[in-house]
């Protein structure tokens, strides 16, 4: 009765159809009570935290002590007594840096006046068009869905999936990501989002609030995610179209994410109690 | 035995994707490797073989990124499709095929995933850097495709050889 050119096409526009109905289903319902995306974080994430930390110790190798060795072989009488003292240098260096990070962390987390957890980067999305992080945290160390994730210099994101000893964590650059800001200097409202480049936007502020660019963006308290004051970015950039209500205005955070390794997550200001 | 094996290069080149790659800035936007797999398979084993990787390789990336959930499995299958129905006509052995193969499947996600944003409106979206990670993405896939797809074909052979040789054999005997 059709020819098989005819069956072919109607064939491909149903398979288009069913596919696009499920992805518009699934895009709904992302992260569900029981989704799989919890098992494949535990199966995935701890070989996820070994090569990480592979990594940070061969770049640690690498950066402090191959470097400075090769230039002591100019003297082959000092070689294995430089390298020595080297290799102890760097570990105390190290230990300085990684002293120095711990601390700023600790006093930070003594001027936020909730219970935090400490947590280790160990991966991030394999998607250019997203961005997330894996934490080595989760419901064991009582992590939950809606936490805010911070760093000394900044807001970081708010966990949106967790396993027992590993959470997702959205960072505020995610296109998916909407944060309550206020601008510190004149306390005018919008809401910071993210793009899913290295900066986010600053989105409803009114245009007759006066922004200049350098303004600190602080998080409002509104949205009940992030407590109110942590610094989030500066306003890098104002776009002034003749027409519209609101100031298009891109903002740079604070944090940078290429660079994160260790967040706090604020335990406290849980969205799921 | 090919199955687990196809399996375990999938984990790896994910582990790669989530852990190492975001630690070399040189490699900062780099494409998704999985369909370096998807387009060998495609290229060059069978159907029952490749539609199980493919579906482990969807089902494990869907549910490793944020975006909705059968994107990639989306992605993997049609551009699998499209791979099957262009080795009826093209030379698909070819190095010129290959060069073109893989920055097309990796131009291929990235409209699906681009489309998506359009389509289901989730979140914000700002056109600005699409140009740069797309290009990005091309050139690296034009770069290192066909060589990653001639050496995933030289592993398998090398592989199939040492599994009949000792595996295989020692059933036999």
């Amino acid at each position: 009765m059709f020819s098989k050119k005819t069956v072919m096409i109607v064939g491909i526009i149903i398979l288009v159809s069913v596919n696009i109905i499920f992805l518009s289903v699934s895009s709904k319902y992302r992260y569900t009570a029981y989704s799989s995306g919890r098992f494949v974080l535990n199966v995935i994430a701890p070989f996820q935290d070994v090569i990480t930390d592979t990594i940070r110790f061969t770049k640690n190798v690498w950066r402090h002590y191959f470097f400075l060795v090769s230039a002591a072989r100019e003297n082959d009488n000092l070689k294995k007594d430089l390298g020595r003292h080297i290799q102890k240098s760097n570990e105390y260096l190290e230990i300085e840096l990684s002293n120095n990070r711990l601390r700023n962390m600790f006093d930070f987390r003594q001027n936020i006046a909730c219970k935090t957890v400490v947590a280790e980067v160990i991966g991030a999305d394999p998607s250019p068009w997203y961005r997330t992080i894996v934490i080595n945290k989760g419901k064991s160390d009582g992590i939950g869905k809606g936490m805010p994730v911070v760093i000394p210099e900044g807001v970081v994101g708010q966990v949106v999936d967790t396993g027992n000893n590993y959470s997702r964590v959205l960072l505020i650059i995610d296109r998916n990501s909407a944060v309550d800001a206020l601008v510190q200097g004149n306390r005018a409202r919008g809401i910071v989002k993210g793009i899913s480049s290295d900066k986010c936007i600053l989105q409803y502020v009114v245009r007759r609030h006066d922004i200049g660019v350098g303004d600190i963006i602080i998080t409002s308290g509104f949205d009940g995610v992030f407590p109110k004051g942590l610094t989030i970015g500066f306003v890098e950039k104002i776009s002034q179209s003749s027409s519209g209500l609101f100031h298009e205005i891109e903002i740079t955070p604070y944090a940078d994410f290429e660079k994160i390794e260790e967040v706090l997550v604020l335990k406290s200001f849980s969205m799921n109690k | 035995m090919n199955y687990l094996l196809y399996f375990f290069l999938c984990l790896v080149l994910i582990l790669i994707q989530t852990t190492v790659i975001h630690n070399l800035p040189l490699f900062k936007g780099f494409y998704d490797l999985l369909i370096v797999v998807v387009i060998f398979l495609g290229l060059y084993r069978n159907l029952r073989e490749s539609i199980s990787v493919i579906l482990f390789a969807g089902f494990m990336m869907d549910n490793l990124y944020n975006g909705p959930f059968g994107l990639y499995l989306t992605v993997y299958l049609w551009l699998y499709a499209c791979i099957r129905w262009s080795s009826v006509y093209f030379n698909v052995r070819s190095i010129l095929f290959l060069a073109f193969i893989v920055p097309a499947g990796v131009l291929f996600e990235n409209i699906i995933f681009l489309g998506s944003f359009a389509m289901f409106n989730s979140g914000s979206f700002h056109p600005s850097g699409i140009y740069g990670v797309v290009a990005k993405q091309i050139i690296w896939a034009m770069i290192t495709g066909p060589v990653l797809i001639m050496l995933l074909n030289f592993s398998h052979s090398i592989w199939s050889r040492w599994f009949n040789m000792h595996v295989a054999g020692q059933k036999e005997q």
